[in-house]
């Protein structure tokens, strides 16, 4: 955990205004996507600053690998091809949180998540944990929905309820008595969930469809928030979680849905 | 810690949620491109965990979170500057 001096408590600050603003300020989307990444530099810059790093240079590594893969397929793919660009690109996201709780997993001691007396994962530690997976399998698996454009059956928006209520009931388990058992049985039936939901969201657009496994990453990311009690991942994946999922909500649900829902036809 | 994070995490949610219920359908796409990007931030607790793991498996799967959050990042960047740039004649 990082210590909160007001270096970092300015940094976090500028970061989280820095997302607000790339998410709410009425602007060019250009100009949004800049504030955003902005948002990420200052944010990545002051986790860096603010830990005992041990590996910088793999670090450093694996950055530049990862931002030189988002560059070839960003460029590389067709601009009628975007759509489905976005929905593996937060796929990944989804991935990378999946990667980040079993990391967690294997090593909470490094990260402050075992209890003092017990030497057992702390509770809100453990919940958080199931949590990151859930949601990251979830997007992970929605995203898989969408790139292979299935027909969407009621059996599947069923699956998806029910599988959604036993992915809540497995973290509670996962909360209560920590084992691998029931943390990977979490992530099967978020895998489940996701399909489902993604799959009933599909029947409004695919734009609803990606509006929805874009909350599910964000509430990824604030689940790894409190995972790892960093602020501006907590401010990203609120933002991220609660809009895209209420926006999911009202174009799958409400009357004014054209536009987005015809996906098709755009960009 | 927990309680600065958690009334960080209520406030993003409300101001998220005040994003979505004023975007109108036709502001879809620039939304689902920023919504990208955010959920992007990934990438900062995969640098947490590179850099604070002491085991080499939960270093290796750090690493391998920062690059496909890495790759997230900045795929959805071009994509996001693709979006918002005019058609193509």
């Amino acid at each position: 955990m990082e210590d909160m001096t007001p270096t970092v408590l300015t940094g976090w600050s500028l970061a989280a205004l820095l997302f607000a603003a790339a998410l709410l300020v009425p602007s060019a989307l250009r100009r949004r996507a800049h504030l955003a990444l902005a948002a990420m530099v200052v944010a990545g810059a002051v986790t860096l600053y603010s830990h005992d790093v041990m590996a910088l240079p793999h670090i450093c590594a694996a950055l530049i690998t990862g931002g030189a893969i988002g560059l070839a397929l960003g460029r590389g793919v067709p601009r009628s091809a975007l759509p489905a660009l976005l929905a593996g690109l937060i796929g990944l996201a989804g991935l990378a949180a999946l990667l980040l709780g079993g990391a967690a997993w294997r090593d909470p001691h490094a990260f402050g998540l075992l209890d003092d007396a017990t030497d057992r994962l702390r509770v809100d530690a453990a919940a958080a944990m199931a949590a990151v997976i859930a949601w990251g399998a979830m997007a992970c698996a929605g995203a898989a929905s969408i790139l292979r454009r299935g027909p969407a059956g009621r059996g599947h928006v069923l699956t998806g309820g029910v599988m959604l209520l036993a992915t809540g009931g497995l973290v509670w388990a996962f909360a209560a008595t920590p084992e691998v058992g029931r943390l990977l049985a979490c992530g099967g039936a978020a895998l489940f969930a996701g399909r489902g939901l993604t799959k009933r969201a599909m029947d409004a657009g695919t734009g609803p469809a990606l509006a929805l496994i874009g909350g599910f990453s964000g509430w990824a990311v604030a689940a790894s928030a409190f995972l790892m009690e960093n602020m501006a991942m907590a401010v990203a994946g609120g933002l991220a979680g609660a809009a895209g999922s209420l926006f999911c909500a009202r174009l799958c649900g409400g009357p004014g849905r054209k536009g987005l829902a015809d996906a098709e036809r755009h960009p | 810690m927990t309680v600065p994070v958690l009334i960080a995490f209520s406030a993003a949610c409300v101001l998220g949620a005040v994003a979505a219920w004023r975007a109108r359908p036709d502001d879809g796409w620039p939304l689902v491109a920023i919504l990208q990007m955010l959920s992007s931030a990934i990438v900062i607790g995969a640098l947490i965990v590179a850099a604070e793991a002491g085991g080499s498996a939960a270093r290796t799967l750090g690493l391998l979170a920062i690059v496909a959050g890495s790759a997230g990042l900045c795929g959805g960047f071009i994509a996001a500057l693709r979006f918002g740039a005019p058609p193509e004649p």
